[in-house]
C-alpha cells in the first residue's frame, strides 16, 4: 500500500474523531450562559464589551461571529457554547494526527504500509484522542463559554504545525510553517497565554529535525533557547510594544499637546512600514524568517486594537477601562492578581523591612516607575502620575518560597498540621513538603488522577476523606487511599454524578504506550522527549509559576488540560504497546492488531460511560434564571441599585442585561469593583434604560491613589461637640449645621483637601430625609477604617435613600458594608436598604410573590438535569431564603402559603439533584403544618437516614483522617439533633424510635474532649 | 553539530500571491478597526449607537476576516511553486 493511500485513511479516520467529540459536544452542550466567567466572556463577544485583564480580543472577534448566528438574544450563549464545541472537537481532530504521526514514524520504519499497521496506527489515534475528548477537564471546558477550549485548539494546531513542518522540512518554503506558528501564537495571546508553553516542545521538534548529531548537551541548549524565546515573547514583545507605545504617547501628548492615542498610531504605523522595509532589506535568509514571525507574531497580538477602541467607546462593561496605552499595560499585566515571589523573596512570615525617615518608620520599597493616567482634568488632553509602582521589600527572605503570602498564615499552618519555623521563617524542609504535598501533589496529581485513575464526587476537596479526591475504584485500594471503609459511603456520596471511576486504565496504557515509544530507538526517544517537555511545561511548569495558595475559590484542573493532552499522546501509543505485548503471546497478524484495537478501544468507551452524567449540562438555565432572579427582585419602577460582591452573583446579572436585555432598568454595582477609580466611572455614567448612580465627587476626588482608605477616629467627636458649645456660629459655617450629619461628614471630612482632615470624626452618622421626616443612623463602631467602596456606597446613599430603591444581594458576605446589616429588610433574593433599623426582618408578601409568580428556577425539577457543585450552592441560596420565608410564613399562622412555598421547594429543588440539609427543616415544618404529614415525614426521614449514614461511615475513618474531618461530624449530627427535636414535636414515634438511639450513640462516640 | 538546510530554497518563505493576501488581510483589519471607532458613552448620556450593526457586526467580522485570511496568505503556495 502507498503512503498516499494511507495519507487518506488518516485524514478520514481523524475527521471521524473529530465528528464523535463533535456530536458528544454538541449533545451535552450547556444551552445558555454557564457559571463563573462564563456570562462575561458571552457578553464580550456579542456586544464586544470589554472583560476581567488580560482579555481575550481574539476570542470575542471570533465569539462574535458565532454570536451572529443565533436567531434571539436568548440563543446567543448556546452559539458561543457552541463555539466552544466545534473547538474543542477540532483539538480532537489535531491530537488524532499528532498521534497518528508519532505512531507512525514508530510503527512504519521501513517505508512499507501493511493493512495491520494502518489498522494499528489509526487505533492509536483513535483510543488517544476519545481518551482525551472524553476526560473530565477538557470536556468540562468544551460545553461552555470559556477561553480554555480556544486555547487548547490552538495549541493543537500550533503543536501539529510544527510536526507537519518536520514533515515538509526539506521541501520548499517550509519555512512559511514557523511563520504561521508565530502568528498563530501571537493570536493566541488574544485568547489565552497557556499557549506560550508548547514553544520549547516545539524548539525541540526542530532539533531534532535539524541536527544530525542529537546529544545531551544539544537538548539542554535547544531547552534554554526554547525558555530564552518563552520569555522573549511573554516578558520583551507583549509588554514591550504596549510599553514603547507609552513612550510615543508621552511624547505626543505631553510633549508635542497632540491628541490622545497619536503617539499609538505614529508608532502602529511606523511598524507597519519599517517592519516590510526590514524584511525586504535582510540579506541572511535566517534573519529574514526571525523578522517575518516577529512581523507575524506581532500582527496576531494586533487584535488588542478590539480592546483599545471598545473600551473608548466606554461600554457598560468595561472592566479595568484599558482605553489608553498607559491602562492597557496595566489590565496587560492582570495588576489586580498581585505578584507572587518565584525564586527569591518573602515568606508568609516575613515582615516588611523598616527604615527611619524623619519621624515616621516608612516601609522600604523600589520604585518600579510612574504610573500614568488619563488626567483627571478633561479639559485638557495630557497623562499625569497617578502613583508609582511600588516593589515593598521584606527584612527575611527566603530561596523558593512557597508559603509567601501572609493573608493565608492560617491556611499554610492548616494544612501543614503546624509549622514549626526557625527564626521566625519556615524552614526549607517545610518550605519544600508545602510544595511536594500541596502544589504539586494536591493541586496537579490529583487533577491528573482524576483523568485517568477515577474522581471521588464532584465536590471541592481541601484534603479531607470526604470530597474531591483521586480514587481508583477498586475497593481495597481507595480503602487505603482515603483511610476509611468506602463501601459505607452515604448514597449522596456514591450516587454524586461527579463520581467517576477508570479503575486507572487510562493510566496504565499510557505509561505502557510511554514504556513501549522509549524503546523503539533514537526516533522513539526523541518522541519522548518532545511529548515529556510539553508535558512537564503544560503541567508543572505552571504549578512551579502559579505557586498557589491553599483554599483556592474552585478547583483549578483546567489551568492543566495541555498536560493531560501530552499525556494522551502516550495513551494512543499504548495500542501499539498491547499489540508488542500480544506478539510476545505468540499472537500473529491481522487477529493480534485487531484484538489489541478492540480491547484498547474499550478505555474510552469505558471513560465516556463515567464521564456522560456529569457533563452532560443540557437542558440546564440555572445560570440565567438565577440571575435574573436577582433582578426580578428589584421593583418595577424607580430604576433601583442592587450591589453585589463576587462572580456567580455578578456576571450572570451582566449578562442578562448586556445579552438577553433583561431588566435593562436595574443597575449592578459590585462591591469589589467600587474600589477602583475606573468602575466608579462607569457607575457615574448612564447605562441602558438605569440612570447613572448619582454619585458628584469629582474624579480628581476619588483617582486612583487617593482617599483609599479613610480612618474612623470618634474620639474626635468629643472635642467637635465642645467647640460647637463654645462657638456654634463659627462652626456651623466651618462644618455644617450638624457635624455628625452624613452629607457633612462627607463634604468638609473626606472631601477635605487637607489630608489629615480626611477622616470620619464619629463611629455614629446621621441621614436625614429631604423633607425630616425619617432618618437613618450609620454606625462604625467596629470599624478602623472606611475603604473607598464603603465611601462609595455612603456618598450614594446620602443622595439616594429616599430617591432610588438601593438593595444588596442576599449572596454578599457579612464583612461588606457590614455597618448597613441593621437596614435591611429580605425581599426574594435581595435586601432592601431602609432608614429604620431592623433585626432580620423580611417583607413575607414580596418574598412569597417573587418565588411564586416571578422567580425561575433553570430546568432543575426534571431530575435528569445535572447539577454541579456551584449550581447546587447557588439552589442552597435560594433554599435559604425560602427557609425564612416559611418560618415568617408559619410565624404568622399562614400555613396555607408556607405549604405552597413547600411543594415549590420539592418541585423545582428535588432531593435527587439538590440534597436535603438542615435547611429542609423549614420544608417538613411546612408540611407538618399543612397537613402534609407524608411528605413532612419523607423529608425528615431523608434527612435522618442522610446523617445517619454520614455518621456511620465517617464511624469507620481511621484516626488521623478523622480528625480532619472532625468539623464534618458536626454538620450531621445537628441536622439530626434537630430533626429528632420536630419529629418530638409532631409526635412522629416511629421517626423517634428509629433514630434516636442512633443519635445518642452518635453523639456520645464524637463528644468534643 | 551542522545545519542541514535546503540550498535551493528560495528566498522568501511566501509566495507573491501570498504576499498580496497578506497585504489584503492586513487592509481589512484596518478597514474593521476603522469602522469599529466611533463616538462613545458618557456621563451624560448613554449612547445606544456603540452597539449599532456597523461597529459590533460588519467591523468585528471585518477583522476576523482579515485575521484568517492571514493564515491562508502566509501558508498560500501557487500551484507549479
Amino acid at each position: 500500500m502507498q503512503q498516499h493511500t494511507f495519507n487518506r485513511i488518516d485524514i478520514c479516520m481523524g475527521w471521524l474523531a473529530f465528528a464523535i467529540a463533535l456530536v458528544v459536544y454538541g449533545t451535552s452542550v450547556e444551552p445558555t450562559a454557564s457559571l463563573w466567567d462564563c456570562p462575561e466572556f458571552i457578553a464580550s463577544g456579542y456586544r464586544l464589551e470589554i472583560g476581567h485583564p488580560p482579555g481575550a480580543p481574539f476570542f470575542m472577534l471570533t465569539a462574535n461571529l458565532f454570536s451572529h448566528l443565533a436567531a434571539t438574544p436568548s440563543q446567543v450563549a448556546l452559539m458561543v457554547n457552541l463555539m466552544s464545541a466545534l473547538l474543542s472537537a477540532g483539538c480532537i481532530l489535531f491530537l488524532f494526527w499528532t498521534i497518528t504521526h508519532f505512531a507512525r514514524k514508530l510503527i512504519v520504519t521501513d517505508g512499507t504500509y501493511t493493512r495491520e499497521r494502518i489498522l494499528l496506527i489509526e487505533s492509536c489515534g483513535l483510543v488517544g484522542a476519545l481518551a482525551y475528548a472524553f476526560s473530565d477537564t477538557f470536556w468540562f471546558s468544551a460545553t461552555e463559554a470559556e477561553v480554555y477550549a480556544y486555547s487548547s485548539f490552538l495549541t493543537a494546531v500550533v503543536f501539529w504545525l510544527m510536526l507537519k513542518w518536520e514533515e515538509e522540512a526539506d521541501c520548499a518554503r517550509s519555512c512559511r510553517w514557523l511563520i504561521l506558528i508565530a502568528y498563530l501564537i501571537g493570536l493566541s495571546i488574544g485568547v489565552h497565554l497557556l499557549n506560550l508553553l508548547c514553544i520549547p516542545a516545539m524548539v525541540l521538534v526542530f532539533y531534532f529535525r535539524r541536527w544530525h548529531n542529537v546529544s545531551r548537551a544539544g537538548i539542554l541548549l535547544a531547552l534554554a533557547i526554547s525558555a530564552a524565546i518563552v520569555a522573549v515573547v511573554l516578558y520583551g514583545i507583549i509588554p514591550g510594544v504596549v510599553w514603547m507605545a507609552g513612550l510615543f504617547e508621552l511624547f505626543f501628548v505631553n510633549v508635542c499637546s497632540l491628541p490622545y492615542q497619536s503617539g499609538l498610531l505614529c508608532l502602529v504605523l511606523l511598524l507597519l512600514v519599517g517592519l516590510p522595509l526590514c524584511i525586504w532589506h535582510s540579506r541572511n535568509r535566517a534573519a529574514r524568517v526571525c523578522l517575518l514571525s516577529l512581523s507575524m507574531l506581532l500582527l496576531g497580538y494586533s487584535t488588542y486594537g478590539v480592546i483599545l477602541i471598545r473600551a473608548s467607546a466606554r461600554p457598560p462593561m468595561n472592566e479595568n477601562a484599558p482605553d489608553n496605552v498607559f491602562s492597557l499595560r496595566s489590565y496587560l499585566a492582570r495588576e489586580q492578581y498581585g505578584d507572587k515571589p518565584l525564586l527569591y523573596g518573602q515568606a508568609y512570615t516575613s515582615k516588611l523591612d523598616f527604615e527611619q525617615k524623619g519621624n515616621y518608620l516608612v516601609a522600604k520599597s523600589d520604585d518600579e516607575g510612574p504610573v500614568y493616567r488619563l488626567s483627571a482634568d478633561t479639559t485638557v488632553c495630557r497623562y499625569d502620575v497617578v502613583r508609582h509602582d511600588l516593589k515593598y521589600r521584606y527584612a527575611d527572605n527566603m530561596w523558593f518560597p512557597r508559603m509567601h503570602d501572609k493573608r493565608f498564615q492560617n491556611q499554610y499552618e492548616d494544612w501543614m498540621g503546624g509549622v514549626e519555623k526557625k527564626d521566625g521563617m519556615p524552614t526549607m524542609v517545610e518550605n519544600i513538603r508545602f510544595f511536594l504535598s500541596y502544589q504539586v501533589s494536591f493541586m496537579y496529581w490529583r487533577y491528573f488522577l482524576w483523568n485517568f485513575v477515577g474522581r471521588q464526587n464532584d465536590i471541592q476537596g481541601h484534603g479531607e476523606a470526604e470530597h474531591g479526591n483521586w480514587i481508583t475504584g477498586i475497593s481495597f485500594i481507595d480503602n487505603l487511599l482515603l483511610g476509611c471503609d468506602t463501601s459505607k459511603m452515604p448514597d449522596v456520596l456514591r450516587h454524586n454524578p461527579g463520581r467517576n471511576v477508570y479503575y486507572a486504565l487510562p493510566l496504565l496504557l499510557g505509561l505502557m504506550g510511554l514504556y513501549w515509544q522509549l524503546g523503539r530507538g533514537t526516533v522513539g526517544r526523541n518522541q519522548f522527549c518532545i511529548v515529556s517537555v510539553l508535558f512537564f511545561m503544560t503541567g508543572l511548569a505552571i504549578v512551579l509559576y502559579l505557586n498557589q495558595t491553599p483554599h483556592q475559590a474552585r478547583e483549578r484542573d483546567y489551568a492543566y488540560a495541555g498536560s493531560f493532552y501530552a499525556f494522551s499522546v502516550w495513551i494512543g501509543l499504548g495500542v501499539a504497546a498491547v499489540h508488542s505485548l500480544f506478539g510476545r503471546l505468540r499472537m500473529k497478524g491481522r487477529l493480534r492488531a485487531l484484538l489489541s484495537s478492540v480491547l484498547c478501544l474499550l478505555v474510552p468507551l469505558q471513560m465516556i460511560s463515567q464521564t456522560w452524567d456529569d457533563h452532560d449540562r443540557s437542558g440546564r438555565y440555572t445560570c440565567r434564571d438565577y440571575g435574573q432572579n436577582y433582578l426580578q427582585s428589584l421593583p418595577q419602577e424607580g430604576c433601583p441599585i442592587i450591589l453585589t460582591n463576587g462572580d456567580n452573583d455578578t456576571f450572570p446579572l451582566w449578562y442578562n442585561h448586556d445579552v438577553e436585555g433583561f431588566r435593562t432598568d436595574t443597575r449592578v454595582c459590585n462591591l469589589s469593583y467600587a474600589q477602583t477609580d475606573w468602575y466608579i466611572d462607569q457607575m457615574k455614567q448612564p447605562a441602558w434604560q438605569s440612570p447613572a448612580l448619582p454619585f458628584t465627587w469629582d474624579k480628581r476626588q476619588y483617582q486612583e491613589g487617593t482617599r483609599e482608605r479613610i480612618p474612623v477616629r470618634p474620639e474626635l467627636e468629643e472635642s467637635i461637640r465642645k467647640l460647637y458649645r463654645e462657638n456654634p456660629d463659627e462652626m456651623k459655617k466651618m462644618l455644617g449645621d450638624d457635624p455628625f450629619e452624613l452629607k457633612n461628614v462627607i463634604r468638609y471630612w473626606i472631601l477635605s483637601d487637607n489630608p489629615d482632615m480626611q477622616c470620619i470624626p464619629t463611629d455614629t452618622v446621621t441621614l436625614t430625609s429631604p423633607d425630616g421626616s425619617q432618618q437613618m443612623t450609620l454606625s462604625f463602631k467596629d470599624k478602623e477604617a472606611l475603604f473607598k467602596n464603603d465611601l462609595f456606597v455612603l456618598e450614594v446613599l446620602s443622595h439616594a435613600m429616599w430617591t432610588r430603591p438601593l438593595y444588596l444581594s442576599v449572596s454578599v458576605g457579612p464583612d461588606e458594608v457590614s455597618w448597613l446589616r441593621n437596614h435591611l429588610v429580605l425581599e426574594g433574593l435581595a435586601y432592601r436598604i431602609v432608614p429604620q433599623t431592623t433585626e432580620g426582618e423580611i417583607d413575607v408578601d414580596k418574598t412569597y410573590r417573587c418565588f411564586m409568580n416571578l422567580f425561575r428556577y433553570g430546568g432543575l425539577s426534571n431530575t435528569t438535569v445535572y447539577a454541579d457543585e456551584h449550581v447546587r450552592h447557588l439552589a442552597y441560596t435560594h433554599e435559604r431564603v425560602m427557609a425564612r420565608l416559611i418560618d415568617a410564613l408559619l410565624e404568622k399562622g399562614d400555613n396555607k402559603r408556607a405549604l405552597d412555598v413547600a411543594v415549590l421547594w420539592e418541585r423545582e429543588f428535588p432531593r435527587a439533584s439538590v440534597p436535603h440539609n438542615e435547611l429542609a427543616l423549614s420544608l417538613a415544618r411546612a408540611f407538618y403544618a399543612g397537613g402534609s404529614t407524608e411528605r413532612a415525614d419523607a423529608v425528615l426521614e431523608g434527612l435522618l437516614s442522610q446523617s445517619d449514614q454520614w455518621l456511620s461511615w465517617m464511624d469507620t475513618f481511621s484516626p488521623e483522617r478523622k480528625a480532619s474531618s472532625s468539623h464534618n461530624v458536626y454538620r450531621h449530627l445537628r441536622p439530626m439533633q434537630l430533626s429528632l427535636a420536630l419529629a418530638g414535636e409532631y409526635q412522629r414515634q416511629s421517626l423517634m424510635q428509629s433514630y434516636t438511639p442512633k443519635f445518642i450513640r452518635y453523639a456520645e462516640q464524637n463528644k468534643p474532649l | 553539530m551542522q545545519n542541514r538546510t535546503n540550498p535551493s530554497e528560495p528566498s522568501f518563505p511566501m509566495s507573491r500571491k501570498g504576499l498580496l493576501l497578506l497585504s489584503l488581510s492586513i487592509l481589512l483589519i484596518i478597514a474593521g478597526y476603522v469602522l469599529m471607532g466611533g463616538e462613545g458613552s458618557n456621563a451624560h448620556r448613554f449612547c445606544p449607537s456603540i452597539f449599532s450593526v456597523c461597529r459590533t457586526l460588519v467591523a468585528p467580522l471585518l477583522c476576523l476576516s482579515g485575521y484568517l485570511l492571514a493564515v491562508v496568505g502566509i501558508v498560500f503556495l501557487p500551484s507549479g511553486d
